[in-house]
């Protein structure tokens, strides 16, 4: 059970901590607009995003037998989560690709905040799921885990030095 | 007002409808620009390596609205219908991890590769080796999700005995039949759309250029671009024929009943005919203009005119597919013979008639069919989940039984496509300053 849970909490961990980064990032930019996408991450946008499915697939594939109590726990605050990350996207889009005035505004204030609101309910999301696995102690898929980790750790070992670079370049 | 069901259906035919135009692009681009890139490369011409850059540009643009919804439809595979994993997570768990692991390998080298672009540390080689991997990462994952909807199109892989789950194959399950069939024939798909739109908007360039710039540097270029992708859409559109005749040949096998309301064949029989046109009249018949084409459905369900096909009275009333997915086919159908004209006619004009691929009515016309692979691609994917109904996995799990009891996603089902289309808009006004700001540069490729 140990490695079912590394598999669900070690993506999500690195998740939290690339999240929180993007936030400040979003609220530091306020301050200064005219710097563009230098003053915000560019390219590593998507691993952040991979990273949190990963950490929710892990999740549902290895419980898949009690599902339908996990979904039932999660599904309103990981909705709202997944409306402030489209909120997130579409600020993204139009302040780095589509407005030409560098001049901060309240799409600005809404880019900011919907980091701070998904990271909020991305929380709610990550306790409720962590208390019904520390209370109703669900049985997990383990025929998985034998391809699942080594799968983890090779991913991330092809990975490490990429994402190293990437997030150093910031 | 629409009921739950309705709303979930709704949701989750939004989600991949929008979802699929992003990923046919994240699928081609990747391959378009490794293309672009080892021809500059291999010939020393800075222009194409300059090409390859401008498209990877638009390439991890568009991955960013691809990455969103792609998260949504994670989360709605699991907390709208739970029903799929609760029946099948043992099974079919293998590709949904491995789906990620993919689609990390891309999201890091996609990354890595935007980000090395003309840096000096990195040799030219290495560069283009990054873009290998994120072709590698996309095409993994896009094999792994289409093999978990081939598993609900075909389950394989279990036995049930008394009531459980025996004798679990999840290597099984990950590459059946249905999956390799769908795989095969999906990719060369979207490689047709995206390399067929992308040569529409090159071809609308052409026809906004005034005729004394024609012959201007830029616009050979467009013209080296334009040809060089044609070839790409051709070897596509061949290998999408053939993959069709082997769709069609496991549909009649495995899914007769997806064929039959295809078709709108009610009767099992030889010489089964091929109907074009007409819609159902609810009680066996067709209404409408339609013709047939006698024993053309026997020939291509199996190559013989004598061959049986089975027809939907084999199958319940309540386990037939929507009967509207037989409109459906047919447009596909029609938008793709006029690409099977349309392509062909191109290469004809440039071998015998070079001058005429100037002629500003015949750029128009092509730039009026250019998104038709687009529409194909949504079509094709329309009538396989539809033609799936009303099971989510079929002949075991109905989508009623798969849907969550616990929350009502009436309200969500209708506010994310409103997300979606703010998003699609804001994606498209994103890639035009791109495309400006590239046309408007002295040295730009546009």
């Amino acid at each position: 059970m140990v490695w079912a849970y590394t598999l669900i909490y070690l993506p999500i961990l690195l998740f939290v901590v690339a999240f929180l980064y993007e936030t400040y990032l979003s609220f530091a930019r306020l301050k200064n607009p005219k710097a563009g996408r230098g003053q915000y991450v560019d390219a590593t946008w998507e691993v952040t995003h991979t990273l949190l499915i990963f950490g929710v697939v892990m999740l549902l594939m290895l419980f898949t037998k009690n599902i339908d109590d996990i979904s039932s726990a999660i599904f309103l605050p990981t909705f709202l989560a997944a409306s402030a990350l489209v909120v997130r996207s579409i600020c993204y889009l139009f302040i780095f690709f589509v407005r030409k005035k560098a001049k901060t505004s309240w799409v600005d204030w809404m880019f900011a905040f919907s980091h701070l609101v998904a990271a909020l309910l991305l929380v709610v999301v990550v306790v409720k799921a962590s208390w019904y696995l520390f209370t109703a102690y669900p049985e997990a898929n383990l025929q998985f885990i034998p391809a699942f980790l080594p799968g983890l750790f090779l991913v991330l070992a092809v990975c490490a030095i990429p994402m190293i670079v990437l997030y150093r370049s910031k | 007002m629409p009921d739950s069901l309705t709303a979930a259906r709704v949701l989750m035919g939004d989600s991949l409808g929008f979802h699929i135009i992003f990923v046919l692009f994240g699928l081609t681009l990747p391959i378009l620009v490794s293309w672009f890139e080892w021809m500059g490369i291999r010939r020393k011409d800075e222009k194409l390596t300059a090409v390859a850059k401008f498209w990877s540009k638009i390439m991890a643009m568009l991955v960013i609205t691809g990455v969103i919804s792609g998260t949504i439809i994670a989360l709605q595979m699991s907390l709208v219908w739970p029903g799929i994993l609760k029946f099948g997570g043992e099974v079919i768990g293998l590709p949904f991890m491995f789906e990620t692991y993919a689609f990390l390998v891309e999201a890091v080298f996609l990354a890595l590769y935007m980000f090395t672009w003309n840096r000096k540390s990195v040799s030219p080689y290495l560069h283009w080796f990054f873009g290998l991997m994120v072709i590698i990462g996309s095409t993994a994952s896009a094999y792994a999700i289409t093999s978990i909807n081939g598993w609900m199109n075909l389950p394989t892989g279990f036995d049930i005995i008394d009531g459980k789950f025996e004798n679990i194959d999840v290597l099984s399950a990950m590459f059946s039949l249905p999956a390799l069939v769908t795989f095969f024939h999906s990719m060369p798909g979207y490689y047709v759309a995206a390399g067929l739109f992308i040569t529409g908007l090159y071809a609308f360039r052409l026809l906004r250029a005034r005729k004394r710039d024609i012959d201007a540097s830029r616009y050979r270029l467009d013209y080296f671009i334009v040809q060089r992708l044609m070839v790409f859409v051709a070897i596509c559109l061949v290998l999408s024929a053939i993959t069709a005749d082997i769709t069609g040949k496991y549909l009649a096998q495995h899914e007769p009943e997806k064929l039959a309301a295809l078709e709108l064949n009610y009767e099992t029989r030889t010489n089964a005919p091929l109907l074009v046109g007409g819609v159902s009249d609810g009680k066996g018949g067709v209404i409408g203009p339609h013709f047939e084409i006698p024993g053309a459905l026997s020939l291509l369900a199996c190559n013989s005119p004598s061959c049986t096909v089975e027809g939907l009275s084999e199958t319940p009333l309540n386990k037939q597919p929507p009967l509207y997915i037989h409109t459906l086919f047919d447009i596909k159908m029609t938008l793709i013979t006029i690409l099977a004209v349309v392509v062909p006619l191109y290469f004809i004009l440039r071998r015998w008639q070079p001058k005429l691929l100037a002629n500003k009515l015949l750029l128009l016309g092509f730039v009026c069919v250019s998104w038709f692979g687009l529409a194909i691609v949504e079509l094709g994917w329309m009538m396989t989940e539809i033609g799936r109904q009303p099971w989510a996995v079929r002949g075991y799990l109905t989508t009623q039984e798969a849907m969550t009891k616990t929350h009502d996603i009436t309200t969500f089902g209708y506010l994310f496509p409103l997300g979606y289309l703010i998003l699609f808009i804001v994606t498209v006004l994103a890639v035009r300053v791109m495309v400006r700001a590239e046309a408007a540069k002295k040295e730009g490729v546009l």
